[in-house]
């Protein structure tokens, strides 16, 4: 026999050959898949959450950081700032402006410009700002122009600028809001810090609302045997289990590789200053936790999925440490009660899915302690990153990561926002 | 057992469930070619709890990757590849695959009368492959069955097309050893 006929015989040989896997082999990949495919949709869902929080978080800032200004523009200060530099040679006023201002446009700056006195104003200005302006400016040599100009929103108006004399002019006009008043040449420096004393004041007494989104890393597994009560290791586990997950579900079977995933919180806090370093916050969040809990019985594999639903008011008392310009940093402890709304259940079995729920029973108490870092984003809004420790109690509550691992290490990261 | 297979009425719609990850398609796919594809495990690896293993992580790149599946050439000659594939890496991962250099006896032909494999059974031959050193399996298993050509083996395991029909000749030899004891 050649070679080709030896190969083609033994292939012929092999084709013909089926060898029947076991069957639980069905059940350890429909397993599989549907862990897959969770995971993905877990990935999915928590990707949306957080992108729609930031998404929140950020347009709410921009929302609280439309409102007017109360100060004066930066650059009607920097035209100030040049006119101090050389009140009495008038003319090179413009020159040191273009110097801090390179792409000056005055026409969408809101500012009045006055030229200077050897120079005739051959176009009018046009001033754009909250009000119509209802009488032209008078630019004086002898004094400053003390009438706020009044500017209108609608339209940007053209203001013919009268020159009434051929002497230097010491104070050029200039765009007042509403809220600041006339300006001394002292008073003038002080709105270059404005937001930075307004930040300073808001810190120390103000009401912080704050969103935030909380997350506890965790590797936490374990084997739970359910064969009897007397084989258990740990009574309080496998009441709880057995509570957890029903008990006609579970007659008697080996529940092994119980996984517990990262849990997620959301939720908002108002925050009350009782001192300048001390304050207290309550709020309200709403926890999820997530748990994995593989059932091997003797002529069946089933995965179940336990989602818990909490909602909870924390109370916290925070000390600041630090708070300087745009940094606060602060040590935080607290107490929390949590309510389990709902235990959620998918089952899967043999790649068949079923879903059932049940209420939880009583309260969740945990105590809490860390420190925390804040980041002034704006004049209205902060971002912050709490690290913590938690511990909870024993409450009797379904399994959960808390129940197994009641130390644990807390992230928060959210935005506060000044009221 | 076979019981969900009435639900499709031929391949092309079983894949298409499959594709929608319908878990009665996927049911019936595992179960039409499970037997097949646990016997191309053991070919390779040799060992049936290790061939099981293969099995389960091939079925999850099958419905993992079966949208990938365009229609041209048989969806048995896919399925194949891939399972042929988690085979081969897991051998590569074991570090099982050793290759002798090449010798000089490439291309004798063997001296095993045509009788004997029409009297061997397939469960008995696959025993004997599955006995075979994990490098002459390897490329037994891809030459002689799979039907790839030494530059394809050559390329996939980074050995010369010679190592490759070295390999080949060796392991031939050694089964018409076998098969002659058998006699």
């Amino acid at each position: 026999m050649d070679n080709r006929e030896f190969d083609k015989r033994v292939r012929e040989l092999m084709d013909g050959h089926l060898e029947m896997p076991d069957s639980s082999l069905w059940d350890s990949i429909a397993t599989s898949l549907a862990q897959r495919k969770r995971a993905r949709v877990l990935y999915m869902r928590r990707a949306l959450i957080g992108t729609a929080a930031v998404a929140a978080s950020l347009a709410l800032i921009f929302f609280l950081d439309s409102g007017e200004s109360t100060a004066p523009s930066q650059k009607a200060i920097i035209e100030k700032l040049a006119q101090e530099v050389n009140p009495i040679k008038t003319e090179s006023k413009s020159e040191v402006t273009a110097q801090l201002l390179p792409e000056h446009k005055y026409e969408k700056t809101g500012v009045v410009v006055q030229e200077g006195v050897k120079e005739s104003v051959k176009e009018p200005v046009k001033v754009s700002a909250q009000e119509s302006i209802k009488e032209p400016v008078k630019v004086s040599a002898q004094e400053p122009v003390k009438e706020p100009i009044k500017v209108s929103t609608q339209e940007p108006a053209r203001v013919p600028v009268q020159e009434s004399v051929k002497e230097t002019v010491k104070e050029p006009a200039k765009e007042v809001a509403p809220k600041s008043s006339p300006a001394k040449k002292s008073d003038d420096r002080s709105y270059l810090f404005e937001n930075n004393y307004n930040r300073k004041s808001h810190r120390r007494g103000s009401t912080l609302l704050a969103v935030s989104t909380n997350i506890s890393p965790s590797t936490a597994s374990n084997s739970v045997s359910l064969m009897g009560l007397s084989q258990a290791q740990s009574g309080y586990i496998v009441s709880n289990v057995v509570s957890t997950i029903q008990k006609a579900y579970v007659p008697q079977e080996v529940i092994s590789n119980t996984k517990f995933l990262m849990p997620i919180s959301l939720g908002v806090q108002a925050q009350f200053p009782l001192t300048g370093k001390l304050s207290v916050a309550t709020g309200l969040n709403y926890t999820l936790l997530f748990s994995h809990y593989d059932a091997i019985s003797r002529d069946e594999t089933r995965e179940t999925q336990q989602t818990l639903h909490y909602i909870g008011v924390p109370l916290n008392l925070y000390y600041n440490l630090f708070n300087k310009e745009s940094l606060r940093v602060y040590v935080s402890t607290g107490v929390a009660a949590e309510k389990g709304l709902y235990a959620d259940y998918k089952v899967f079995e043999s790649g068949v899915r079923r879903t059932y729920g049940q209420s939880i029973e009583g309260l969740q108490w945990s105590v809490n302690g860390g420190f925390g870092v804040e980041f002034q984003v704006n004049n209205s809004a902060g971002l912050y990153f709490d690290p913590s420790v938690a511990y909870y109690f024993d409450n009797n509550q379904p399994l959960s990561i808390r129940s197994s691992q009641p130390l644990q290490f807390k992230f928060e990261l959210g935005f506060r926002f000044r009221l | 057992m076979i019981t969900s297979k009435r639900e499709f009425l031929d391949e092309k719609e079983l894949l298409r469930a499959c594709v929608k990850q319908d878990p009665r398609a996927q049911r019936t796919l595992y179960e039409l070619y499970s037997p097949k594809m646990l016997t191309v495990c053991i070919r390779y690896v040799g060992d049936k709890e290790r061939a099981r293993d293969i099995l389960h992580d091939g079925f999850i790149t099958v419905f993992e990757k079966i949208e990938s599946y365009n229609g041209t050439g048989s969806f048995e000659g896919w399925l194949r590849r891939i399972f042929v594939n988690t085979a081969l890496m897991s051998l590569r991962k074991g570090d099982v695959l050793k290759f002798s250099d090449e010798l000089s006896d490439v291309g004798r032909e063997l001296s095993v009368e045509s009788t004997v494999l029409g009297k061997i059974s397939s469960q008995e031959l696959l025993r004997l492959i599955s006995q075979m050193p994990a490098g002459f399996r390897a490329v037994f298993n891809m030459y002689a069955i799979e039907g790839y050509s030494h530059q394809e083996i050559a390329k996939e395991f980074k050995i010369s097309e010679g190592s490759s029909r070295s390999q080949l000749s060796r392991a031939r030899v050694w089964l018409q050893e076998r098969l002659e004891d058998i006699r």
